[in-house]
């Protein structure tokens, strides 16, 4: 009885997570939020995101980053990592210019690709 | 301290006499004042090179780096075009290729290594030239009879890799001395950092010590004229590649540039996901090579180029066409929009300077060289402790002069 309700309680926990504390993104039914692994974006330096999708079944398909004004992207394709319950884990970014970037997310919600984008300056 | 601070304490400083030609810089300006510093920077070790940062390795490799008799003519070492005096590079405007020597300063600091970064290591860029039939034009085999033959160099090589296990894997090992001893070489300190470093500790009266001319030309380099957007950090350089309109054509034909370079780059044995090299899987170091992108905009585009020693490096670009930094700042003041944009990309703008913000500029670029001493120094040993994150503090410089180059080799000898 105690392995089912544990089994029961495992399956609830990305519902659990939904809505998304803060201020999450969000289009159509699908919420996201982002935050850098380790330093604080740089410049011509390699980062790491931690992204947290809802409902937490939800595929995160694709991450890229463009800079509208120059009308180019980056330089290196992101890897996405599920860790499990929503998160994931994108490394191989990098803003090699300073100016604004458009970050964006593409993410599988039941056969529906939503698009999440944030913009990020940097000085 | 904010602007007006910084400019009441010059008001002041003028009325006690000391100089006063600190411009009021804005709290913006700060800040990207000071993103181009400290100077010299953290190390950052090579997890691909095991004997990266040893000291016998850095010997080992500053002797190799000038032994002609690894080539095969016998008269070409590496620092036949990597001239020390010349801050590692050798004036002219192609060298054996058909691309300018690039300095070797600050090397350590890099991702990419060449004009078109088809290398992610120093000894992987070591290696290259070494066998490639119009440098060095060694073979293995060769270089394996040269540790025969000198005794000392035989008794450094095993001492460090034991006895050679195969002939590519001693050139490997030697490509990985030489680039022990390139990861020592630093650029000095400039005028530009002793400002830099006067502005972060609200240093007035030095900061004032640095020309008004290096002053208005470092507002345009990081304001109007954008400079900044590519030639960032304490390198003065994203590390990346970009196409600034100079001409790709060569005798040969055309010069892709990047796109070539990441070709190569990944087809290659000796790239940081391959075999050779000695980091662990996941080596933090490679991630550029595990995801770096090849798209048509890289053809053409060329290594930004750190702008330190820049005095002592001329001539400058990709093929060494523009002989002083004044053609430079005239080749960015009149750039031909219409070539750069026809891909579509809008990064750079024609500048359109007057004659008196060229020569600004050019004063800029020129206090971002200090004095021709090259710290060659093994920045990790124990006696040097690794800079902490956000740390201003360094170990003082030690190492006698040798010429007109300052040594701090484990032996303590000349880089030359």
């Amino acid at each position: 009885m105690k392995v089912l309700a544990a089994l029961l309680a495992a399956a609830a926990l990305p519902l659990a997570a939904c809505p998304l504390p803060g201020t999450p993104l969000q289009s159509g039914a699908v919420q996201l939020s982002w935050a850098v692994v380790g330093p604080a974006i740089a410049v011509g330096r390699h980062f790491v995101l931690a992204v947290q999708t809802c409902p937490a079944d939800a595929t995160l398909v694709r991450i890229d980053a463009t800079m509208p004004e120059h009308r180019h992207g980056m330089n290196y394709r992101p890897s996405l990592t599920p860790l499990g319950d929503g998160q994931w884990r994108a490394e191989g970014l990098m803003f090699h210019m300073a100016g604004r970037w458009e970050l964006r997310f593409d993410v599988d919600s039941g056969g529906t690709i939503e698009h999440l984008r944030e913009s990020v300056t940097l000085p | 301290m904010n602007g007006r601070l910084l400019a009441l304490l010059v008001s002041l400083a003028s009325l006690t006499g000391a100089p006063a030609a600190a411009l009021d810089f804005s709290a913006d300006e700060r800040a990207r004042i000071l993103s181009h510093g400290p100077w010299p920077p953290a190390s950052w070790p090579d997890a691909s090179n095991r004997v990266d940062g040893r000291p016998a390795a850095v010997e080992l490799g500053r002797r190799l780096f000038s032994d002609p008799a690894l080539s095969a003519s016998g008269r070409l070492a590496c620092a036949s075009c990597h001239q020390p005096a010349r801050a590692f590079t050798d004036g002219r405007a192609v060298a054996r290729g058909e691309r300018n020597t690039p300095s070797l300063l600050d090397a350590g600091q890099r991702r990419w290594f060449g004009w078109d970064g088809a290398h992610d290591s120093l000894w992987s860029a070591s290696l290259a030239p070494m066998l490639a039939a119009h440098e060095i034009a060694a073979t293995p085999a060769a270089l394996a009879a040269r540790l025969q033959h000198d005794r000392d160099l035989g008794r450094r090589y095993r001492a460090l890799f034991g006895v050679p296990q195969g002939d590519e894997a001693l050139a490997v090992n030697l490509a990985k001395a030489l680039a022990a001893y390139q990861a020592t070489l630093l650029s000095s300190r400039s005028p530009f950092d002793a400002f830099r470093d006067a502005l972060a500790r609200g240093d007035v009266r030095t900061a004032a010590r640095y020309p008004e001319a290096a002053q208005r030309g470092l507002r345009l380099f990081i304001g109007r004229g954008r400079c900044s957007v590519c030639h960032a950090g304490p390198l003065f350089s994203n590390g990346e590649f970009a196409d600034i309109g100079r001409p790709f054509f060569v005798a040969s034909g055309v010069d892709s540039g990047r796109w070539g370079g990441i070709v190569r780059l990944q087809a290659s044995r000796t790239n940081r996901l391959g075999e050779l090299s000695d980091a662990r899987p996941g080596d933090a170091r490679a991630v550029g090579t595990r995801h770096v992108l090849l798209e048509p905009r890289h053809f053409g585009e060329f290594k930004v180029p750190g702008l330190r020693q820049l005095v002592q490096t001329a001539p400058y670009m990709h093929d060494g066409s523009l002989a002083t930094i004044e053609a430079v700042v005239q080749h960015y003041s009149g750039l031909d929009e219409e070539r750069l944009h026809a891909d579509g990309e809008r990064i750079l703008r024609a500048l359109n300077l007057d004659g008196g913000e060229a020569a600004d500029l050019a004063a800029f670029l020129r206090s971002l060289s200090g004095p021709l001493t090259v710290a060659a120094t093994d920045r990790r040993r124990r006696s040097a402790p690794r800079r902490r994150r956000g740390s201003s503090r360094w170990p003082r410089r030690r190492g006698r002069r040798c010429g007109s180059v300052r040594c701090r080799t484990a032996a303590n000898g000349c880089a030359r």
